[in-house]
């Protein structure tokens, strides 16, 4: 019975939502403050009674009201209360609420901190709230977490065995995070339009909801890969599965408008491409979500075609459609007052970034909706795999390392500065990082071709450092201030840099696992031993333990003085279900990761050793990525261009006024 | 006007190298989804394609799990599956897997991948 308090938040949020909508609209046309509060108000209104009933829904789960649906087909008696909390967002229902609670909770937080107009508060409140209205009316008629069940069971039907995993607890809510937030940053940017005009303010408390959605996107993402990797235990990390791919894309968009908005920021060009990004960031990260609920796409994630699909679907075209008529309408308004010289410079680099970026993102869609396209347009259904995408982003990510390696050092404007003579640095690295792999006998062209690019642009961001150490280095304590005092006050560009060190970083752990992994698969007999690499593993036995409805049975393996445990465990109760237990040695260069396939009663084990070189290098280079970027945004940074009065601070969009 | 046209050019250069990158990788690596019945119409294949089935409960699995046997079942027709390699972690006979390879000369379907489709994390059917 109690679930019908839950249903009743909804209702009431959906109606605070729709109004928040409808009177922000209004008082953005009517440029009218009281209004414009009443709807941001409306807003956190709706905020909280969705918070109330997340809550409402994490307490059902963990008190196991099993006379709501949700809680009876997700858990059961015997999952542990992390877990149990867990399982909010990993049924439909539950995602689809945590979805809409974070994207009104950072709606409301990022409409009560921004520095706008009245006119453009009031249209950002009317799209957040817009978004919030539709998902909120998908969950009280579609897809509802109170729906309540006719008769009660006495137990649930408990969690999937996969999902029964401490990354549950952190991967999925940063995705699905990052999914919602990129509603932000689009919302700003319609308000914009729709005002046809906007302040510098607006456009940086644009650009940080932007850093925002991607830095949750980004970690999500990389949670995703580190939670693929230690516990799916197929090797990997990454599949280019449509599920991956999809969140990709946003983020790449995104990736994108960082780089080119520093354009619009120097040189006040480029704006309406950087607002198109945005847009299309959003309509990615609903594309996506329309992909992964609506089953239109063959995934091994395979998540069955539901009720909510037409839902999304409908969302998805409005979105693209009105935001395309947003864009469209104004163009003529956000012309830049110059054009781009077609010259090199940093501003061309940073246009290239932007394109070729934009090709990874158009090739990712075009393999992913290739099922759907072939079916119809010739009635058969193709597929394609990893080659596709292996093979079309291979040149594109060549592409961006050698734009790392060569863009910093280019002047803006083109004109000539010092820098530019710094050039042949990054080619000389290339070069000696080329010839020494040669020596050291690597013959694998796209190896070779991959780690030149990365040492070329390792070698440009150690040039800017190198400038700030020598500047310390004067053993002077002024000289020492004045390095530091560099750093914070340019932070913004130094944590650019941190982040391409990062990015760079990921980029050797990729292409050092993706040519060097080695692989075997083997049937062991107690004491049998088996090389792998350099590596000669000892299987002693096996031996198997039982709590609840789970068999577990352990692989014991020596390694010199180590041991490795690799298990696999079969659930009675999900139906003879198993999922397998990795054992990974982790050091700096590579992992040893050996999987417990099967057991036999006969005591062998048949086990997947891989030889993973420098995986751990991603999760080091995501971390140092994300929080580059991060650590230059933690307060806002003063103008980097010299302002001359408040007037032309003002960045006036409509060219007459 | 000029910087204007280079711009185009340049853009227009880089969307053609990456359509034609994407149109051959297209070419070469697409594979076609066929029904059980098509595969078994068609003479031993020369492309890959990928064919979604039903294991049925003849399963045989020797070699320590690294090779199993065992017939697909989809739309009323049938065909025999060969696969060598690690089988995911939900195998079993009554799930729906998707098998990626060719048909041989034996009348046999020499799978090199096989995927299994996963329960669902969204599903609102109960996993049993």
């Amino acid at each position: 019975m109690l679930g019908i308090i839950g249903g009743a938040a909804l209702l009431t949020a959906l109606v605070l939502a729709g109004f928040a909508a409808l009177l922000g609209f209004w008082s953005g046309l009517r440029d009218h403050e009281p209004a414009a509060r009443l709807a941001r108000r409306a807003l956190y209104a709706a905020a909280a009674m969705v918070a109330f009933a997340s809550g409402w829904l994490v307490a059902a789960l963990v008190s196991h009201d099993f006379a709501i649906a949700f809680v009876a087909e997700h858990t059961d008696r015997a999952t542990p209360v992390p877990l149990l909390v867990a399982a909010f967002y990993s049924g439909q229902a539950g995602s689809l609420l945590y979805w809409t609670l974070v994207l009104t909770v950072l709606g409301s937080i990022a409409i009560a901190a921004a520095p706008g107009t009245s006119q453009l508060r009031g249209f950002a409140t009317g799209v957040i709230a817009t978004v919030a209205t539709f998902f909120i009316l998908v969950l009280t008629f579609v897809a509802n977490p109170f729906d309540l069940l006719t008769t009660v069971p006495a137990d649930g039907a408990g969690l999937n065995p996969l999902l029964r995993d401490g990354g549950m607890l952190i991967h999925p809510p940063f995705l699905l995070g990052g999914f919602s937030s990129f509603a932000l940053p689009f919302s700003f940017t319609v308000a914009t339009l729709l005002a046809g005009r906007s302040d510098a303010d607006w456009l940086a408390a644009t650009r940080r909801l932007a850093l925002l959605s991607w830095g949750l996107q980004g970690v999500g993402l990389t949670l995703g890969m580190w939670w693929a990797y230690h516990v799916l235990g197929w090797g990997g990390y990454w599949g280019w599965d449509p599920v991956e791919n999809v969140a990709l894309l946003p983020w790449l968009a995104t990736t994108a408008y960082i780089h080119s908005s520093q354009v619009e920021e120097r040189r006040r060009l480029l704006r309406g491409w950087n607002f198109g990004l945005l847009l299309l960031a959003f309509c990615l990260s609903v594309f996506g979500t329309f992909v992964v609920r609506s089953g239109v796409i063959q995934s091994v994630h395979s998540f069955v075609a539901s009720d909510v699909g037409p839902w999304f679907f409908g969302f998805l075209v409005a979105a693209v459609g009105l935001s395309g008529a947003a864009l469209a309408w104004r163009s003529r308004t956000l012309g830049d007052a110059a054009r781009l010289e077609p010259r090199v410079s940093r501003e061309a680099a940073f246009l290239l970034n932007n394109l070729v970026l934009i090709a990874l993102a158009a090739a990712i869609f075009w393999g992913t909706v290739l099922p759907v396209f072939s079916q119809l347009m010739t009635g058969q259904q193709a597929v394609v795999g990893a080659s596709f995408y292996e093979r079309v982003s291979a040149p594109l990510f060549l592409a961006l390392l050698a734009l790392l390696a060569v863009g910093p050092l280019l002047p803006w404007r083109g004109g000539g500065t010092p820098r530019r003579r710094l050039l042949p640095v990054p080619a000389i690295a290339a070069a000696a990082v080329g010839a020494g792999l040669l020596a050291g006998g690597v013959t694998e062209p796209g190896a070779i071709l991959a780690f030149a690019a990365i040492g070329a642009a390792v070698s440009t961001v150690l040039i800017e450092y190198l400038r700030v150490a020598r500047l310390a280095a004067g053993a002077h304590s002024r000289h020492l201030s004045a390095a530091a005092r560099l750093l914070v006050r340019n932070r913004r560009r130094y944590g650019a840099y941190l982040a391409h060190l990062g990015i760079l970083i990921v980029a050797a752990g990729i292409a050092g696992s993706h040519f060097f992994q080695q692989e075997r698969q083997v049937v062991l007999r107690p004491q049998q031993t088996v090389a792998v690499g350099r590596y000669a593993l000892q299987y002693t036995g096996s031996s198997t333990s039982t709590t609840g409805d789970a068999v577990r049975t352990t692989a014991a393996i020596r390694l010199g003085d180590e041991r490795l445990e690799p298990s696999r465990t079969v659930y009675g109760g999900a139906g003879g279900q198993s999922s397998t237990h990795v054992a990974i040695r982790s050091t700096p260069l590579e992992d040893l990761y050996v999987v417990l396939a099967s057991a036999g009663n006969d005591g062998s084990a048949t086990l997947l050793i891989f030889v993973n070189p420098m995986v751990t290098w991603i999760w080091v280079g995501a971390a140092l990525l994300v929080g580059g970027v991060l650590l230059g945004h933690l307060k806002p940074v003063p103008q980097t261009v010299p302002v001359r009065s408040a007037a032309a601070r003002k960045l006036v969009v409509r060219g007459a006024e | 006007m000029g910087a204007r046209v280079r711009w185009l050019t340049l853009g227009a250069v880089v969307a053609a190298c990456v359509a034609y990158l994407v149109y051959a990788a297209t070419g070469t690596t697409a594979e076609y989804y066929r029904t059980v019945a098509e595969v078994r119409g068609t003479p031993a294949g020369a492309a890959d394609v990928r064919v979604l089935g039903t294991v049925q409960n003849d399963v045989q699995i020797t070699d320590g799990g690294l090779h199993v046997r065992f017939t697909s079942t989809k739309g009323g027709a049938s065909m025999p599956v060969d696969y060598r390699g690690p089988l995911p972690d939900i195998f079993k006979p009554g799930i729906d897997v998707v098998v990626e390879g060719r048909l041989g000369p034996d009348g046999v379907f020499h799978a090199r991948t096989l995927l299994a489709k996963c329960p669902s994390r969204f599903s609102d059917k109960t996993q049993t």
